[in-house]
């Protein structure tokens, strides 16, 4: 396992076990970095993996030229990172529209665009634009959301946005609302110094 | 006119409430424009209880813009007496609480609530859109949370409902970027539900609230299935 340290984020490749290349991970938030890219080629993700990516604190996404893993394999992660724009039949689509995962990742209105799809008779396979980043790099993706923001404000953003991956809404309402005054109290101590 | 406050005007037409901002400086959320938001939400509440007839409401601005967002200057003030509050009681600040739990409060409406977006939407002003059922916005719409690059993030819901109009993978570009977004990029990432000219958006809005209406009790979860449903009965 190679994992690289760029600015607030990890790169991870030759992984042989995901499960501990994530317990790394875990590891390396302590030193302020809040996402990881793991490049897992097309490996089956254990069980084992999804509840260590499910539970990260950091951002998780995968990067691969061509997303060849099962669908739900891709739905472990946060973010997905490819060159080709994801194409879902409709066996996928089926499987895909019912996954409540989907659903958090992407919203209930491409749950019902899919379920659309599997009901028409028209093409045999859609695109999914929204299903990975491919119009830049993981490395300018990064770079261009994490840009002018201190590690603290990195962190407490990730805690907001991870707080959601089980969907409920009240646990993100109140992430947001604590963590606001978190920051406030920074960005007041600064001021006050000036 | 049901109710006018300092920078809001509440009115009912034929049980399609219209809820307009008017405020100076483009409906700039300063501590007075909260406070009349909380008067006149508490207002419609109060009607929507009171009138079982309601079929829906409408909010947008009253000029070029819905909203610019939370006078940062004043917020900032403000939070340096919520931080001193938050340190003697160990809790959220009253104030902040019972404005969240407005702006928040229209997604929980039992009729359908659409937020006609013009002009900038922006901060704590997107996030009034994002917590209301619908979103039709006009083409001059510039949307987005810019408040991380400003240090701090979306209170109000905003960070949620992104996730929950988007998907988290695209909220986590929309809060960590703060990059503001067209109509058009709303349209395609979900934020939007409908585009339309300049100018059609209200009537867009009023036509979209008697659609649902026709179709029975009003499940905030068929979200989805009402925009289809209503854009194809358009083009029929």
């Amino acid at each position: 396992m190679n994992i690289t340290k760029k600015n607030n984020y990890l790169h991870i490749t030759d992984i042989d076990d995901l499960a501990g290349a994530v317990s790394e991970c875990y590891k390396e938030y302590d030193n302020g970095f809040c996402a990881a890219v793991f490049e897992t080629g097309d490996k089956a993700v254990s069980s084992e993996a999804k509840k260590l990516l499910a539970e990260a604190p950091f951002i998780t996404a995968v990067y691969s030229e061509k997303l060849s893993a099962s669908a739900e394999d891709l739905l472990a992660y946060d973010l997905r990172f490819s060159s080709e724009v994801y194409k879902a039949g409709k066996e996928t689509a089926e499987k895909l529209m019912s996954n409540e995962k989907f659903k958090i990742l992407f919203s209930d209105k491409r749950a019902y665009e899919l379920k659309k799809f599997t009901e028409s008779g028209e093409a045999s396979e859609t695109e999914l634009d929204y299903f990975s980043v491919t119009e830049e790099s993981f490395d300018e993706y990064f770079e261009r959301i994490f840009k002018d923001k201190t590690p603290y404000q990195i962190m407490i953003l990730t805690e907001c946005l991870t707080s959601l991956r089980t969907g409920d809404a009240e646990i993100g309402f109140e992430k947001e609302s604590e963590n606001f005054y978190k920051l406030a109290k920074v960005i007041t101590k600064e001021i006050t110094k000036e | 006119m049901m109710s006018e406050q300092a920078f809001f005007t509440l009115e009912n037409r034929d049980n399609i409430l219209d809820l307009t901002m008017n405020a100076p400086g483009n409906n700039i959320m300063t501590a007075d424009f909260m406070t009349a938001f909380v008067d006149i939400v508490k207002e419609l509440h109060k009607t929507a209880a009171e009138n079982s007839n309601i079929k829906g409401l409408i909010i947008h601005g009253s000029g070029r813009h819905f909203s610019v967002g939370a006078d940062v200057t004043s917020l900032m003030d403000r939070s340096v007496a919520e931080l001193a509050e938050m340190e003697r009681t160990g809790n959220l600040p009253e104030g902040f609480i019972v404005q969240k739990d407005c702006v928040t409060s229209f997604s929980k409406l039992n009729f359908p609530v659409v937020s006609v977006v013009n002009g900038f939407c922006i901060g704590s002003g997107s996030e009034i859109a994002a917590n209301t059922h619908f979103r039709i916005c006009e083409p001059a719409t510039r949307a987005g949370q810019p408040e991380s690059t400003f240090g701090i993030l979306p209170a109000l819901g905003g960070i949620t409902r992104s996730a929950a109009l988007c998907g988290l993978a695209e909220a986590i570009n929309i809060v960590m970027s703060g990059e503001l977004f067209t109509a058009e990029h709303a349209g395609k990432i979900g934020w939007a539900d409908i585009l339309c000219e300049k100018k059609q958006g209200y009537s867009k809005a009023v036509s979209l609230i008697e659609y649902i209406n026709s179709t029975g009790t009003f499940d905030p979860s068929k979200r989805a299935e009402y925009i289809s449903g209503f854009l194809a009965s358009e083009v029929a």
